[in-house]
């Protein structure tokens, strides 16, 4: 993944320019506080935004990709981004594998094992986070972007989030305001 | 097209298939579809009937409200659906897996079952009370199946464009008219030749059909730049 020169701005208001990076299968930081355009950041890397200026580019260079055209590629967990309330953990898991043409993931490993057939809108935040976390890695092939991934989690979800994040193998963009790790960094806000 | 869809036919139908039972799931399970398109179709279908009951109604007249109850009970279900994916982060979920027409014609053709149920509620009530002829009933069957769908696929893109620009959701029935009053016209033309004559213009049934499905591929074809902007 590879941006040169990047600005993003909404009307009159910009939220960031300048930005540069050329990253590989690793774990990535994106550090700032709130409103400094994380997550604008991670959306434009996922494709989901455009951006002002500058180019970003994603696996193969030669191709130019448009907006969407990343799908099944790239898998995301932001607080923006959410289940369907009204279906079940399992069947939330199942409709994302089955979209991504991947397995059902282990609810074990994120210990949602008890919590199958709650649906997604009677967990709690906790429990909501890592139900998200676990879809995005489950259906993550290439790369995962993670955007205040710890929030709401208590330690055992930390701990579990980390060797997630430590195990995944590809590219991983993790943006926060309080790295629990001394990950590279795409950028500092 | 500056979108493409990745994988094989099998996984294209797999991913759509689970769309599709995503849609009628979250639907059911939902209050909107339940409590405002059932609760609508039965409530005015009760009004009418017994307002109506034992007068003599032109089958001009019947049609007219056989079809407006179909399309008010039904008429937000599909544009509050987009909106709804929009405001629960789903919609941003799905366009990193799938490519969005697959999720408007899933959304589409679910709100058409939709609407077909809705018709199935409404229609025996209203010939009932409204004294409809038995002879008559295979034909308005007949034009219930078919005009269902088109009201279904040319309200599609509608709502899609109205989950876009939030602000003007609220003007969706206002914007959605010009689009379906052709089709509304020629199903109430066509359900009242039926209902007077035993038969219906053909002419009028290609008009419904060829408008549903030039809506529909309109919206298949547009979404991709819409979803660029």
């Amino acid at each position: 993944m590879v941006a040169s020169n990047l600005s993003k701005s909404f009307g009159s208001k910009m939220v960031f320019a300048g930005v540069s990076f050329d990253i590989e299968d690793e774990v990535w930081a994106i550090i700032g506080p709130n409103g400094s355009g994380k997550t604008t950041l991670l959306r434009i890397m996922a494709g989901l935004l455009k951006t002002s200026s500058g180019t970003m580019e994603w696996f193969d260079r030669k191709k130019k990709y448009e907006k969407f055209q990343l799908s099944g590629r790239i898998a995301m967990c932001s607080p923006d981004l959410g289940l369907y309330k009204e279906m079940t953990v399992f069947e939330n898991a199942r409709f994302f594998a089955n979209l991504a043409g991947v397995p059902v993931p282990d609810f074990g490993v994120w210990g949602l094992s008890c919590h199958l057939e709650k649906r997604y809108q009677e967990l709690s935040a906790g429990l909501k986070q890592r139900a998200k976390l676990m879809t995005a890695f489950a259906m993550a092939r290439d790369v995962i972007l993670l955007d205040e991934p710890e929030q709401h989690l208590d330690a055992e979800g930390k701990a579990i989030l980390d060797n997630m994040v430590s195990s995944f193998g590809r590219l991983v963009v993790v943006a926060t305001n309080n790295p629990w790790r001394d990950w590279r960094k795409i950028a500092q806000f | 097209m500056p979108q493409t869809i990745p994988g094989e036919t099998g996984e294209k139908l797999r991913s759509f298939r689970a769309l599709l039972a995503k849609e009628i799931k979250v639907a059911f399970r939902g209050r909107h579809l339940v409590g405002v398109g059932f609760g609508l179709a039965i409530v005015l279908s009760a009004t009418l009937g017994f307002s109506l009951a034992g007068t003599k109604v032109s089958e001009r007249v019947i049609a007219s409200l056989l079809w407006i109850v179909v399309m008010f009970s039904s008429s937000d279900t599909l544009s509050r659906s987009f909106a709804k994916e929009e405001d629960e982060g789903t919609a941003d979920q799905l366009r990193l897996r799938v490519p969005m027409p697959s999720v408007f014609l899933a959304k589409t053709l679910a709100n058409a079952f939709f609407v077909l149920l809705i018709a199935c509620v409404v229609f025996p009530l209203l010939c009932f009370w409204l004294g409809v002829r038995f002879s008559a009933l295979p034909l308005v069957g007949l034009l219930v199946l078919i005009g269902c769908p088109a009201l279904s696929f040319a309200q599609g893109f509608v709502g899609y464009l109205m989950s876009r620009g939030r602000a003007l959701s609220a003007a969706y029935p206002v914007i959605v008219m010009p689009v379906i009053l052709p089709l509304l016209v020629c199903l109430v033309l066509a359900t009242s030749q039926a209902l007077a004559e035993g038969t219906f213009s053909i002419n009028l049934v290609v008009v419904i059909i060829s408008e549903s499905l030039a809506a529909l591929v309109a919206g298949l074809v547009l979404v991709p730049y819409i979803e660029e902007e």
